[in-house]
């Protein structure tokens, strides 16, 4: 039937209205955070007051006292940093302004059992302490790395790069001609950077800050094998030691609520994010170089964060594996390699399919009810374990309703759903739909109609056009966003050990069990896995950097 | 058989109205250039040929079938209409090969054939295994309107197929193209903005103004007989003179010309700048304020000695080899072929 418009939005003329299509994807990849909150309200045996009166105090002072820390230490690592490598040179400045990166492609986690084997009492820190002093273990103290203290260590190790790579962005996206201008003021360097540059780059810090905050926030692996008693901790005792399933939906449901918070804070941020230079050429600033000893002390600065966030904790899981030889199981490890492979593989399908069936049921152009669907990517902000909550409500509950339709007789389990790898892949849906629909979309909409109406000018059906013009165009944008997706799978810790089908292991969960069992040789060569999985995006980055930085460089005025 | 014709067609986006009773006919073999300004609703209008918009009302007909009518849609692909889209929009991904060949409904000799037919007719032999990215302006230009014409459409569209491109290849590449359209014998219906170029490329010129059409014409007529005041003033610098008529003829001091049908007592005379003639002696006086290079031509500026009915200052085109030099001072008179009178605007 011809209503009047553009044609162009209406992919398919066989009835099917795709708009109420993409409401309906959107609403089951919503459908486990909604459950979460559906399953919190149900209850009524007054939980909530108990647990607020006991444990609830704890859980929101440790989580808080753990969030500030980290982000203390990550904003003055990740912008101080950022600043000295922007504005300075130094010896290894070009190395390490990439090398700054790579702590990204350790999971906290995998941070955490690395450093716990250096510094714990066995360890070769305190052996190398007592053999020095002639000590014995009871003469002195020695800070505890299983603590709030140690979690913040790895925590900002670990995610400081997100903070360094935004303040980074933000001061060589200033214009040189700025700090230039309160340079001819009057101010001082530091003055300059303190009034002028800093300001500046505030509302990307601010972005990071928050980022760095959530991740911190959904951190399940490190504060879960330190046994700190935070929000994610909390859920998994209430569901798994306790048998408190509304207990631990109630907690989901508040860190649900901090993640909202945290997107909105975040997009608020993000709309003041004009104060790039609006015209002109911009100019790198110039770089200060430092002498003598500022200069080692810059190096030092900069390499010391590479060396305990990727280099220390490598070589020591190494040094386990190797350590470990003779016990490793090489039959299990392939296992596990094939099973997180396979799993990766799946996920990342189902995830670049689902993310461009939404971004074609919502047509070529800009819409309302495309900008709604940004919703869908509020999955990968929340933690891992709130969603994997969501699944078991969603799971049970289809489980249920099964069983009382007779579908799934007294034979077996009775269970359909739980426990199965399609419920594990729904939550990789769900955690990192944003992962694939975000660039997927952009690359969608930025094609737009240019080459679809050519093509139909040209006596091509819509269908024919998807196969012979966009899938063509958006192979590249596929591949990269199944990378992407692959490696946050494999990195995935909660979960997927949360809703793994019974006896099947993955890289990640098999490190876990491992490690919190005392086996930490033996989770050194998972561990390495996924730390060497985690480095190739990581690599990929630092490339692409090296590339943007040398066109700018290329294009502008080097000034001294 | 006409090739495309538009009947009462109408079309808004929200509540602007972009379109209202557009008619227009393109006969086989014949060249029509739709002018206007940007929002004037030509591009809809092309969009709506193609079946790339449905328009709220109307109908739309290519080779005399009906394609677009109220409760009757036929889909862009099913429509015998090529469309050469302002940016060329060439699939990156193809070769100028498999760009020609898109829209081909054949195979092996037969796609080759007729693949060689059309490099040939656009001069780009030996080139069918380049990207678009390693063509220039023109190639590409070429090579989309190859694309364009592979399916040998009944009518073919152009969307300011030459704005893409520099004013140096801009001329050279609209001769060429007016030249091959005419050997293919297509019938075309092209948009543009640029008055020069529609006059230039077109057989017919359908003058559009706030969705509709004002004249439509040969080039020589739309020129020299302008319908109104819009289509006399749209082609450029042109001197509004205040005229009263008497019996028919509208008189200023610069002269009288003939107003056919209109009441006697006041109105406009519209004087192109080229109908502005400049002599040695007889007519009012004027003196030369500024004498520019513009083109081919020269534009000059001129006050007149004793005011001109009110007018202080009038603008002239004169051939370079007149270009008078700043300072001098001119007679002037009408070239009645090139002055327009019409009612008084208010």
């Amino acid at each position: 039937m011809a209503v009047p418009g553009d044609i162009s939005g209406r992919q398919n003329r066989q009835g099917i209205a795709s708009g109420p299509m993409a409401v309906l994807l959107l609403l089951a990849i919503l459908a486990p955070l909604a459950a979460v909150l559906a399953f919190a309200m149900a209850d009524t045996g007054g939980l909530w007051a108990h647990l607020r009166a006991t444990l609830l105090q704890t859980y929101v002072v440790n989580s808080l006292l753990l969030v500030s820390g980290v982000v203390a230490v990550a904003a003055a690592l990740g912008v101080g940093l950022a600043w000295l490598v922007t504005t300075h040179d130094f010896p290894g400045r070009r190395l390490l302004e990439y090398a700054l990166i790579l702590p990204l492609a350790m999971p906290a986690y995998i941070l955490a059992y690395a450093w716990t084997d250096m510094l714990q009492v066995t360890g070769p820190v305190q052996e190398l302490l007592r053999q020095m002093t002639g000590w014995s273990v009871r003469d002195y103290w020695f800070p505890e790395i299983r603590s709030l203290g140690g979690a913040i260590f790895v925590l900002s190790l670990g995610l400081f790069p997100y903070l360094y790579l935004l303040a980074r962005a933000a001061f060589t996206e200033q214009s040189a001609s700025a700090t230039e201008a309160a340079r001819t003021l009057g101010l001082s360097h530091l003055a300059a950077f303190r009034r002028v540059a800093l300001p500046m780059a505030r509302p990307a810090i601010a972005a990071g800050a928050i980022l760095v905050g959530m991740e911190t926030l959904a951190d399940f692996g490190a504060v879960k094998y330190f046994e700190l008693e935070v929000f994610t901790t909390g859920i998994y005792r209430a569901w798994f030691a306790t048998g408190n399933p509304a207990a631990a939906a109630q907690l989901a449901s508040l860190m649900l609520a901090c993640v909202l918070l945290a997107v909105i804070l975040e997009r608020a941020s993000r709309q003041g994010r004009r104060f790039a230079p609006v015209t002109g050429a911009r100019r790198r600033p110039a770089r200060t170089e430092l002498q003598g000893t500022r200069a080692i002390a810059a190096t030092l600065a900069c390499s010391m964060p590479v060396l305990l966030g990727f280099f220390v904790p490598a070589t020591a899981l190494g040094a386990m594996a190797i350590d470990a030889g003779d016990v490793i199981d090489i039959n299990r490890l392939q296992a596990l390699a094939l099973n997180t492979f396979m799993l990766g593989i799946l996920a990342a399908m189902l995830l670049v399919v689902v993310a461009m069936a939404m971004a074609m049921l919502l047509g070529r152009r800009d819409s309302r009810l495309r900008q709604l669907a940004r919703v869908a990517e509020l999955g990968y902000a929340t933690p891992g374990i709130v969603v994997a909550i969501g699944l078991l409500v969603v799971a049970g509950t289809l489980d249920a309703q099964l069983r009382t339709l007779g579908i799934l007789g007294s034979t077996g389990t009775g269970l359909l759903f739980s426990g199965s790898i399609a419920v594990l892949l729904y939550a990789c849906l769900v955690r990192f739909f944003a992962v694939a629909y975000g660039p997927l979309d952009a690359a969608w909409l930025q094609m737009g109609t240019r080459y679809a109406d050519p093509a139909r000018t040209l006596g091509h059906r819509p269908a024919s056009i998807f196969r012979r013009v966009d899938l063509p165009l958006l192979r590249g944008s596929m591949a990269a966003v199944m990378a992407l997706v692959f490696v946050e799978v494999v990195k995935e810790l909660p979960a997927t050990m949360i809703l793994r089908p019974f006896n099947f292991d993955t890289l990640a969960t098999e490190a876990f069990q491992l490690a919190t069992t005392e086996r930490l040789d033996l989770a050194a060569v998972p561990a390495l896995a996924i730390a060497a999985v985690g480095l190739v995006p990581v690599v990929l980055l630092c490339l692409g950097l090296e590339r943007a930085d040398a066109r700018l460089s290329g294009a502008g005025v080097q000034a001294r | 058989m006409t090739a495309l014709s538009f009947h009462a067609v109408s079309h808004a986006f929200g509540r602007k109205q972009v379109l209202r009773d557009f008619t227009l006919s393109i006969e086989p073999g014949t060249i029509v250039a739709l002018l206007g300004a940007s929002g004037s609703g030509k591009t809809t209008a092309l969009r709506i040929a193609a079946g790339l918009e449905i328009p709220h009302g109307g109908e739309v007909r290519v080779s005399g079938k009906r394609v677009t009518a109220p409760g009757l849609f036929v889909a862009p692909e099913h429509r015998d209409v090529g469309l050469l889209f302002q940016d060329l929009a060439l699939f990156p991904h193809l070769d100028v090969e498999g760009n020609i060949a898109f829209g081909l409904r054949l195979s092996g000799t037969a796609r080759r054939n007729r693949v060689g037919e059309l490099l040939a007719l656009v001069g780009l032999e030996g080139m069918a295994k380049l990207y678009p990215h390693q063509l220039s302006g023109g190639q590409q230009q070429r090579v989309a309107l190859a694309r364009a014409l592979a399916p040998g459409p009944g009518v073919l569209l152009l969307d300011e197929p030459f704005s893409s491109l520099d004013v140096v290849l801009r001329q050279q590449v609209r001769s060429e193209m007016v030249g091959l359209l005419k050997a293919v014998g297509t019938a075309v219906l092209f948009v543009t903005h640029d008055p020069e170029e529609a006059l230039y490329v077109a057989d017919r010129v359908a003058v559009m103004a706030q969705g509709a059409i004002v004249q439509e014409d040969t080039p020589d007529n739309i020129w020299f007989r302008p319908a109104n005041r819009f289509v006399a003033e749209f082609f450029g610098d042109t001197n509004v003179i205040p005229a009263n008529v008497t019996a028919g003829r509208a008189l200023t001091s610069l002269g009288s010309v003939e107003a056919h049908g209109l009441p006697d007592g006041p109105a406009d005379m519209i004087v192109r700048a080229a109908g502005l003639r400049l002599g040695q002696a007889g007519g009012p006086q004027a003196v030369v304020r500024t004498s520019r290079i513009l083109g081919p031509s020269a534009q000059v500026e001129l006050v007149p000695r004793t005011a001109v009915d009110g007018v202080s200052c009038l603008v002239a085109r004169t051939p370079i080899s007149e270009k008078p030099e700043t300072g001098a001072t001119v007679s002037l008179s009408l070239d009645p072929r090139m002055t327009f009178v019409f009612p008084r605007a208010r």
